[in-house]
């Protein structure tokens, strides 16, 4: 039988959607845990810290370009210090509602960037990334 | 008293003839010199003061005819004496020069006497001198004077000649005979008639007359002379005449210069002069200049064109110029001529003028200053020409400047709108469908409805904005490739599969080529044009689609014909309008965006969309795209 991932990080100053993409993970019921960062440096102080020795290193990161604070753009040139037992265990996907061809091609060309989507995410789009990097899993 | 004075005394007193030489000579200076005892002689205070001696009686100075006199006269005189003893009648008469005290020579004409005995044993020489000093210089100074002329006549960088008053050539120099290629021998068996043209013959003929006749003291004229070996020469020739104590014409004094090049380069810059006045004829520059002295204002006949003006109503005054300007341009207008007047800057600048007609003309004015060699300005000369025409260029380019940065300036707000009216409306969309997921089954069929009808507004908004983002990004800068269209239509197939298979749609193509074009934006284009010919399609009916292509004039032209419900005449030109529909949306969905995109599209591809279509038959869409010049 396989196994849920730990956990997915969403990283969104819209509560909405916030709300929205946990009712859709929770119903595809594929994480042990969603945990919601409203700006780029809660989540960078979510991604250092530790619980019982542990960094909560999460299986997925949805990154908004658009947010307060600090963006998308300036929480990845942070991201990219970090130690690898912080980062993210597989995936950084961005999520925005931009069209501007512009930020694709900024995201394509980041190499922490895996994947590339609009909002909001459906169910196909979430299991096409779970098949694609976590075939072990669910 | 000297012996020899008593001697003189006693000859005037009983020799008359020694009284009578006295007083016949108009005398400077008087001696008696002892032929027996030459130590002693004598000389009157006269010639004592003559040779530079202070004192008028010196009876201590050596002895003039050994220490005083000019050696080689000493000689002369002791020869002439010799002849005059053997001969009574050799005269004692020559020029003595004597040392002056002062080291100058002195000049005397001289005239002796030889006093004998009653043996007629001669004892001494009395001489009466006259001072010729100041005529002698004279004469060198005439003879110096004389010299310097025929030097410079000789070798004047002028042609020179003295000419009889008969016009026979009397005196020439070598430039003269270099300038007209004679030898001065056979210049001097000519006459200046000879070889003077004859246009210029009868004008030069009557100076000379005036001349001869005391008119005038002398005359300047341009000329022409025959070169001995054929051709002509310019000469610019001054001619004076000389004339004898009594008046009398003696000879011409002729000067004259070779100006043969001077006169090639006016008639060449007379040439130049009238092909730019020919030029300047047809290009409408008009030219002007300004005494500035005399406050005279002169107009070519391009000037009376370029003002409006008539010749007749033009002062030729400065104040005739001022009034035609504009009044918002007068100051400044003003202002360059002066500075340029000032030198402070050059005349260079635009105004307007009105002409009587009232109306307004730009001009473009140009000019240069000059100056005498005291730096005053005596002239202004300068062009003016009208730029009317340019200026309505300018303007109009210049509204289509303002017209393309507002339009770049509608599309970027176009583009930043729909991009944010889209988040909030997805958000919408996302909760609705969500609600729906969720709820669905828990209420009734009208609620459903209600929630069914919003998702669908908000649906077709979605579209809306889409469409209008994308046709606000197709100004943006793109990138022009070599397209295969069979590879784009069959993409744009595939990306159609759902509505193709739905449909039962037929798409046919034929002799599509690779050209050159906007790879995403034709396949855009392909995909409005066969995504409208299955939408209008005709009920009960297969929708077919046919698409052709051919090679036209700098490109391709494109056809798209489709079976559906077709098109009125009248709305030809509308589809093509943004937002225009021309069905209600119960009966066909869209969002009037197409078309005024594909429109868009064919443009930047540098080409034009039209139609054919008869409704109830189908349409044909044709397009080109200019491949040549993109």
């Amino acid at each position: 039988m396989k196994k849920k991932l730990n956990s997915i990080l969403l990283i969104d100053d819209d509560e909405d959607c916030n709300f929205f993409h946990k009712r859709l993970i929770n119903r595809m019921d594929i994480a042990d845990e969603i945990k919601v960062s409203l700006d780029g440096e809660e989540a960078l102080n979510y991604l250092k810290s530790t619980k019982d020795g542990k960094h909560p290193q999460p299986a997925i990161i949805f990154l908004d370009i658009n947010m307060p604070k600090i963006d998308g753009w300036e929480f990845l040139e942070e991201y990219e210090k970090l130690d690898d037992m912080q980062k993210a265990k597989v995936v950084l996907i961005m999520l925005t509602t931009s069209l501007n061809p512009d930020d694709m091609e900024r995201a394509k060309k980041n190499p922490l960037v895996h994947d590339y989507f609009n909002k909001y995410l459906d169910t196909e789009r979430i299991q096409k990334v779970i098949d694609k990097y976590f075939s072990d899993y669910l | 008293m000297n012996y020899l004075q008593d001697e003189l005394q006693d000859l005037i007193r009983f020799d008359d003839s020694v009284l009578e030489f006295i007083r016949d000579a108009p005398l400077d200076g008087l001696y008696y010199w002892d032929l027996v005892n030459p130590v002693n002689d004598w000389i009157d205070g006269k010639l004592s003061q003559s040779l530079g001696f202070r004192h008028k009686k010196i009876t201590d100075v050596p002895t003039i005819w050994r220490d005083i006199i000019y050696p080689e006269d000493r000689k002369v005189l002791e020869s002439t004496l010799d002849k005059h003893l053997k001969d009574d009648e050799y005269p004692i008469d020559m020029v003595i020069r004597y040392r002056h005290q002062n080291g100058s020579l002195v000049w005397f004409s001289y005239y002796g006497k030889l006093i004998k005995e009653e043996s007629g044993k001669p004892v001494g020489v009395l001489g009466v001198h006259i001072d010729i000093t100041k005529f002698i210089e004279r004469e060198n100074e005439l003879s110096i004077a004389e010299e310097q002329f025929r030097g410079a006549f000789e070798h004047s960088a002028l042609g020179m000649a003295l000419v009889s008053t008969e016009g026979k050539w009397l005196k020439v120099n070598k430039k003269i005979c270099n300038i007209v290629g004679y030898s001065e021998k056979e210049l001097l068996a000519k006459t200046f008639q000879d070889i003077t043209h004859p246009e210029d013959l009868d004008a030069d003929l009557n100076q000379v007359k005036q001349l001869l006749d005391d008119k005038i003291a002398g005359y300047e004229m341009e000329k022409r002379y025959f070169h001995k070996d054929g051709h002509i020469i310019w000469v610019l020739l001054n001619v004076s005449l000389v004339r004898d104590v009594n008046r009398n014409p003696v000879h011409f004094v002729s000067q004259i210069l070779d100006i043969t090049e001077r006169k090639r380069t006016e008639e060449e810059l007379r040439q130049v002069t009238d092909r730019l006045a020919l030029a300047l004829k047809g290009s409408k520059i008009g030219t002007w200049e300004f005494d500035v002295v005399n406050n005279v204002l002169i107009w070519d006949e391009a000037m009376f064109k370029i003002y409006g003006v008539p010749t007749d109503k033009f002062t030729h005054a400065y104040d005739a110029w001022k009034n035609t300007l504009h009044p918002d341009d007068l100051d400044q207008a003003e202002l360059e001529v002066q500075l340029a007047i000032a030198g402070e800057k050059e005349f260079n600048t635009e105004f307007r003028v009105i002409w009587p007609d009232n109306s307004i003309h730009y001009i473009k004015g140009l000019a240069l200053v000059q100056r005498d060699h005291k730096g005053n300005p005596i002239r202004m000369l300068g062009t003016n020409f009208d730029i009317t025409e340019e200026k309505k260029l300018e303007e109009t380019q210049r509204m289509m400047a303002a017209n393309e940065s507002k339009r770049k300036e509608m599309e970027q707000f176009a583009y930043i709108t729909s991009h944010d009216l889209r988040e909030p409306l997805v958000t919408i969309q996302r909760y609705l469908g969500g609600f729906l997921e969720d709820y669905g089954q828990a209420i009734d069929d009208d609620a459903r409805h209600y929630i069914e009808a919003s998702v669908r507004a908000s649906n077709h908004m979605q579209e809306l904005i889409v469409g209008l983002l994308d046709y606000s990004r197709l100004s943006k800068e793109k990138e022009i490739k070599v397209v295969d269209s069979n590879e784009v239509l069959n993409s744009v197939i595939e990306d159609l599969n759902a509505l193709i298979d739905s449909t039962d749609a037929v798409i046919t193509a034929e002799n599509l080529p690779v050209l050159k074009a906007y790879p995403l934006e034709l396949k855009l284009l392909f995909q409005n044009l066969i995504q409208n010919g299955i939408k209008f399609r005709r009920k009960e009916t297969i929708p077919r689609i046919q698409i052709q292509a051919k090679q036209i004039a700098g490109g391709w032209q494109f056809s798209f014909a489709d079976n559906g419900i077709g098109i009125r005449e009248k709305d030809f030109e509308k589809v093509f309008t943004l937002f225009r529909r021309l069905h209600n949306k119960s009966e066909y969905e869209g969002s009037g965006i197409g078309l005024a995109y594909v429109k868009k599209i064919v443009e930047i591809h540098h080409g034009k969309i039209w139609l054919e279509s008869s409704p109830g038959k189908g349409s044909t869409f044709y397009f080109s795209v200019l491949t040549e010049s993109l």
